[in-house]
């Protein structure tokens, strides 16, 4: 197993938005795709992206606080980050969008959809994070922050999708590494990757969706991504084999598969 | 020079039942609540055997942890306050960020000024990496947090035209009023502690005492940025008074008594590498660029303790070091009286001087009655001496 699933690379784009500098990459034509990384952090040489801009316009930003991307002193949650990205779609005039989030961007795109914004047609939840199912005694995840900072790699990642070494690290992309664990630890220690308020927004919410989960999950104490699948309207879940949390990393070839299914079925009138 | 008698007031007894970890994720039926209670009272009497001695009292707070008991310095220092007759009580200190509540923390401060006639130090600690488990406060913006809980028990203590509000970042009250106030004016001494040039910097500007413990001589950067930071700031240098050094010492006039001492209390050096990885150093905790440099670095993104090995010389000592070489380091003084005054002579000439000593006359698995010799012969035949020190350091 190497000690990194992706480099996170800078995105080629930047721009200003409500006083923010933001970095971001579109790439692909088609149908709008907005990509919602997950905490490592965005991979503008990952696989999946190859496959899925085939198909769709990508934009992939990196959240406020990842990447190169500022963080406003008063952000502190996921939500916060939901409001950030309700601009962004305004402002990159995107329309029809697909919201696909993985991990943190899964839990990110719950947030945003829990606005209703009329950008948004579809959403695909990949390896979720968000609502709390268990019991206030359990916990739905493994508390990576018990875990050694190099240890989280293996509950993210199964390594099927090869990883990367240490060797040759650049000091930009340590720090790249360093900032956006230390934004997912800010937004992600308590409640420990849920927002106790969500569940009651998504009462209405009404997309459809589409659930992934990874057949060999490390984070999920029990079958979270299938739970959580059954409390929203309109949801359907499938499992990708062979994959671990990441899957859009693990088996970027059935991933993006299965968002190009989903996505290609005909809009609910 | 000042000192001050310090343990950490531990259940040590324990310890080598405890299998793995001493700190965080130990359960707590390794705890034996009597001989813990036995312990506490007996850390007490020797706090107390040092006022008689005229020695000062430093004491501290640690949560989830066999190596210290005290999830409260304020609790353990009230029992003191009433106990003690002359001691200055130095709390080192509240970690201000992982309370919730500051007010509460000036209030308590407070009461035990009242209560000691005006003999408390006001310790204000960021806490180690771990205690964040323990709190669960998020380790990002620690410092943020710190400092508005800073601002906040201080304009709690030097107000007394009535209630004012407080409507900040991370605090919000609508009636701060404590009552009693301090008997000190404007309010206790505070302290900090720091161990590097940066957070040192943070306290200079303030202008109160900081601390390093067991630091060893990379100390003299951290004393040096203290003092630059502080002649900007301040326009003079900054008095012998506004840095303390801590380090354990076994002391005895029978050398091979000081010697068993220094083998005993070593085990206190092994016991601070008994915390797991994940609790060292939580993200947000340390510096962005500390751990890019970590992760480009030799460790690879790895965390260990890092008890201090530099030498005068520069060499770093071996695995096991000599007692001499860890009096030369800085981590424990031993031997005879004159050896152990010699020694910190040395150590605080190599440092640039301090005012402040901490002396761990307890640690590790040191018994009572090798600990109150440590206080008798310490305050009777070392610190006497000691405060030709100060002086050498105002002639630098």
């Amino acid at each position: 197993m190497k000690p990194l699933i992706y480099l996170p690379t800078p995105l080629p784009d930047q721009m200003t938005l409500n006083g923010l500098g933001v970095e971001f990459l579109e790439t692909g034509s088609g149908p709008d795709l907005l990509f919602l990384h997950p905490q490592d952090g965005a991979d503008p040489g990952g696989r999946y992206l190859e496959l899925l801009k085939r198909k769709f316009r990508v934009t992939l930003p990196s959240h406020p606080g990842f990447g190169k991307t500022d963080l406003p002193r008063s952000f502190s949650t996921v939500d916060d980050l939901s409001y950030f990205y309700l601009d962004f779609m305004k402002s990159r005039r995107m329309r029809d969008v697909i919201l696909v989030g993985v991990s943190f961007g899964a839990w990110l795109a719950l947030e945003i959809a829990s606005k209703h914004p009329a950008e948004v047609s579809r959403l695909v939840l990949a390896s979720p994070l968000g609502i709390k199912l268990s019991d206030r005694e359990d916990s739905d995840f493994v508390d990576v922050f018990k875990e050694a900072l190099m240890d989280w790699i293996p509950v993210w990642s199964n390594g099927a999708g090869g990883g990367c070494d240490l060797d040759g690290l650049t000091e930009e992309l340590a720090l790249r590494i360093a900032r956006n664990r230390e934004t997912f630890t800010l937004m992600g220690w308590a409640p420990y990757l849920f927002n106790p308020k969500l569940p009651q927004r998504l009462k209405s919410l009404d997309l459809p969706t589409l659930v992934l989960g990874a057949a060999e999950d490390r984070l999920y104490r029990g079958p979270y991504a299938q739970a959580l699948a059954a409390t929203l309207k309109g949801a359907q879940f499938k499992s990708i084999p062979g994959a671990g949390h990441y899957l859009h990393a693990d088996q970027p070839e059935a991933f993006a598969q299965a968002v190009l299914e989903f996505a290609g079925q005909p809009q609910p009138a | 020079m000042k000192a001050w008698h310090f343990t950490e007031q531990s259940c040590y007894p324990v310890w080598d039942k405890i299998p793995g970890e001493l700190r965080v994720t130990q359960p707590n039926s390794y705890c034996e609540p009597e001989l813990a209670g036995k312990l506490l009272n007996m850390y007490l009497d020797q706090y107390c055997l040092a006022d008689e001695m005229g020695l000062n009292i430093m004491l501290n707070e640690h949560h989830v942890a066999s190596t210290c008991m005290i999830p409260s310095v304020q609790l353990q220092i009230g029992i003191l306050a009433r106990q003690t007759k002359k001691a200055r009580l130095l709390a080192l200190g509240a970690p201000i960020t992982n309370r919730p509540d500051p007010a509460r923390v000036a209030e308590e401060y407070a009461m035990i000024d009242a209560i000691s006639g005006g003999r408390l130090e006001m310790g204000m600690v960021k806490g180690a990496g771990w205690e964040l488990f323990a709190s669960n406060q998020n380790p990002v913006r620690i410092m943020d947090r710190f400092w508005e809980a800073h601002d906040l028990i201080v304009k709690a203590m030097t107000t007394h035209d009535g209630p004012f509000s407080w409507e900040g970042e991370y605090y919000q009250y609508r009636n701060i009023n404590i009552w009693p106030r301090p008997i000190q004016l404007p309010h206790p001494p505070i302290w900090m502690t720091s161990h590097s040039p940066n957070s040192a910097r943070g306290v200079a500007e303030k202008g109160y005492v900081t601390a390093s413990f067991l630091q060893g001589l990379p100390v003299a950067d951290t004393f040096a940025a203290y003092r630059e930071r502080y002649r900007q700031v301040h326009g003079h240098e900054p008095a012998a008074d506004r840095l303390g050094y801590a380090a354990m010492i076994a002391v005895s006039k029978d050398k091979s008594q000081a010697t068993r001492k220094a083998q005993i209390m070593r085990s206190y050096l092994a016991s601070l590498k008994r915390t797991a990885e994940p609790f060292r150093v939580p993200p947000g905790y340390g510096s962005l660029n500390d751990f890019a440099k970590n992760l480009m670095g030799p460790a690879k993104g790895r965390v260990s303790e890092a008890t201090p090995r530099r030498l005068p010389d520069g060499r770093s000592a071996q695995d096991n070091p000599t007692d001499e070489e860890l009096a030369q380091i800085g981590l424990l003084f031993s031997g005879t009286p004159d050896e152990v005054f010699n020694q910190i002579k040395a150590f605080h000439r190599r440092v640039g001087g301090f005012g402040h000593l901490i002396v761990m006359c307890q640690a590790g698995k040191l018994e009572n009655d090798d600990t109150c010799e440590n206080i008798k012969v310490f305050a009777e035949e070392v610190y006497p001496r000691l405060g030709e020190l100060n002086k050498l350091y105002e002639m630098a």
